[in-house]
């Protein structure tokens, strides 16, 4: 029986990123499950399927966030927890970071943690290896087999053009994305069964965490600035007989380092 | 009265959507190009997700699901692949789902997980050569010998015919009884006697392997029949009535297909300098194309929404299948006629959409059939009863 873990992020589905002019993320529009946390919630459920066991998800979020637990509810977790707290507003991956953590800790000891290796809206990647940190355990990144044999977990990880094969005590925490598998579609049983139940839902206080500690004044980190990168296509017309604008072509080609003679 | 779906509704529609576009509508042109029924896997992923005992209860291995999410997933499953979607709602709505609402207990236990779980495929078959629209020209017979019934007779365009294990088999018991003297059938593949004919080939649905059936000697235990023996006309138009809200629900969702095509490409084809949507000609097209999709949906969520609380939904569900074939299938030409040539040849799926769409306007129940069932209502309704 193992005991997981899957942290799980509410995006907004991609069309939709909107940032306020203070960098903020605007949560509105159509809300997702984080594409790499459903490759999380995925390898958490293979595992679950061989060693049995128990996977609660887990995500820091608006109230509206238990849509993204009882989505992975659906798709197969056992339980969800959201941490929701009005003070938690603004927050960087820091803080982030010390809620999960602490969430962890509180509702653990899991075994394994599966997370995304980032969220398609902030798209820091910093959670994961922060969470690791925080709880001083090992973080393994870019496996794409897992087994457990004597309470360690044996990953075999892409490695460039090679898969490494490596090994840890429990607990650790792992990191999936679109490469590491893809996610099953849902049991439409297991859709009609996804709202009997709530998610808990938990706030700072109830993790002892203090509100100074949370939100944007316990953060380090700042966005100051959201802006589009423009990318612009120049269209040139070459004139002239076939060979004249052959000789154009090459020499505009070579003059933008575009062909080495 | 509230136009909101529920959570379970709402992520029915997420989950179907994303399997349906991802999976469905990469398959789709292919087995239409090839004449191919669907392959394995494709019809196991439908069973891992319970797609094909949508509204059988879970004790049966379905997913105990109410109408209108049913209604959301053949539409969805239709907009990537109508010929799933026809696989797909026939087997859920003229199969599985009559025999858990009129089967026997010792019925839904031999035939209905095996049919909600997807380890046997089901067909439903009534019509044949001769006998089409009108039912009461039947001539497949069964005759009772001792504790069995003895099946003979030519079934066709049986929609699922030649993947099909369990089929509800229509035939005349008492043919001086006229509609008294139906009866309907459980019916095995594997029962000596039982063979499949002629597989179509066919302007649109053609990954759906539509076939001839034949009844010889086909020996079938009297515990089969479908509710009472003399019940079986009357089962029949109950069980196409819940039909009819699948196949509205197919049509939008292939109506939606050609709309959304459409209107994409109305913002990407610049004619005469500016994108064609711009010209009041393909914007008054669009607008048409959206509201009479829109009125179909509404329609067919009533008619759902009516069986859900068990209130009569026959004339609903007619007025459904009506509005939503006719519709799409109108849906279908002016997508055609917006994407031009482009939307004629085989490269663009509208073409495919086009050719699907046109059977949803006859099968089930032609829509002049439906007018007759509404007309009927109708009358009834106006004339207190005596017409």
């Amino acid at each position: 029986m193992v005991n997981i873990a899957v942290l799980v992020k509410q995006v907004p589905a991609s069309q939709s990123v909107k940032m306020d002019k203070n960098g903020m993320l605007v949560r509105e529009g159509d809300l997702i499950v984080n594409p790499d946390d459903l490759a999380a919630l995925e390898s958490a459920l293979r595992i679950k399927e061989i060693y049995g066991g128990q996977i609660t998800t887990v995500s820091m979020g608006p109230p509206q966030a238990k849509d993204a637990l009882l989505e992975a509810k659906a798709m197969g977790a056992d339980k969800g927890i959201l941490i929701s707290d009005p003070k938690l507003k603004g927050s960087d991956t820091w803080v982030t970071t010390k809620v999960l953590a602490a969430c962890l800790k509180r509702f653990g000891p899991f075994d394994l943690i599966f997370a995304g290796v980032e969220a398609i809206d902030g798209n820091t990647a910093h959670v994961p290896y922060q969470v690791s940190q925080a709880m001083k355990i090992p973080l393994i990144t870019q496996f794409h087999a897992l087994k457990i044999e004597h309470n360690r977990l044996i990953a075999n990880r892409i490695k460039g053009h090679e898969s490494q094969q490596t090994q840890t005590a429990l607990p650790v925490i792992l990191t999936a994305n679109k490469q590491t598998n893809r996610p099953r579609y849902y049991d439409l049983q297991r859709i009609k069964h996804a709202f009997d139940a709530s998610v808990e839902t938990i706030d700072l206080q109830q993790l002892g965490i203090d509100e100074n500690d949370a939100g944007v004044k316990g953060s380090p980190t700042q966005v100051l600035k959201i802006s589009q990168i423009v990318r612009k296509r120049e269209n040139k017309r070459l004139e002239g007989t076939d060979k004249e604008m052959g000789n154009q072509l090459i020499e505009l080609l070579t003059r933008n380092n575009l062909l080495k003679t | 009265m509230d136009f909101q779906f529920t959570p379970i509704q709402k992520l029915v529609q997420k989950s179907v959507r994303r399997f349906s576009q991802e999976v469905l509508a990469v398959v789709a042109p292919h087995l239409d190009k090839e004449h191919k029924t669907h392959p394995k896997e494709v019809i196991d992923q439908l069973a891992a997700q319970h797609l094909y005992g949508i509204q059988v209860p879970e004790a049966y291995e379905g997913a105990g699901l109410d109408s209108i999410s049913y209604c959301l997933a053949i539409e969805e499953i239709s907009k990537a692949c109508a010929a799933t979607g026809l696989m797909v709602t026939v087997h859920n709505s003229v199969v599985a789902l009559p025999i858990s609402v009129f089967g026997s207990e010792d019925q839904k236990k031999k035939y209905l997980a095996d049919l909600a779980s997807g380890r046997k495929i089901g067909a439903f078959s009534i019509t044949e050569p001769n006998a089409g629209s009108d039912v009461s020209g039947m001539q497949t017979v069964a005759v009772k010998d001792g504790n069995e019934y003895v099946i003979n007779g030519k079934k066709c365009f049986v929609t699922n015919g030649a993947i099909a294990e369990t089929m509800i088999v229509g035939a005349t018991i008492d043919r001086k009884a006229g509609n008294k003297g139906v009866a309907l059938f459980l019916v095995e593949k594997a029962f000596p006697g039982v063979s499949v004919g002629k597989i179509e080939r066919k302007m649109g649905m053609r990954a759906n392997p539509v076939s001839e059936l034949f009844f010889d000697n086909v020996r079938v235990p009297k515990e089969n029949v479908l509710g009472k023996e003399s019940e079986g006309f009357r089962l029949s138009m109950k069980i196409l009535d819940m039909g009819r809200i699948g196949i509205a629900a197919q049509a939008l969702g292939i109506g939606m297909a050609a709309f959304e095509a459409a209107a994409k490409y109305a913002t990407e084809r610049k004619q005469f300098n500016q994108p064609i949507g711009k010209f009041q000609a393909i914007q008054f097209k669009l607008a048409e194309m959206k509201a009479n999709l829109e009125s179909a949906r509404y329609l067919i969520y009533k008619a759902a929404d009516l069986k859900d609380h068990d209130l009569p939904f026959s004339e609903a569900s007619a007025m459904a299948k009506y509005v939503s074939a006719e519709n799409a299938m109108k849906v279908c030409t002016d997508a055609m006629q917006i994407f031009g040539g482009y939307g004629y040849v085989e490269e663009l799926p509208v073409e495919r959409y086009f050719r699907d769409c046109k059977i949803t306007q006859i099968y089930e129940g032609t829509s002049e059939i439906m007018q007759i069932i509404i007309g009927t209502a109708i009358l009834k309704e106006f004339s207190g009863g005596f017409i």
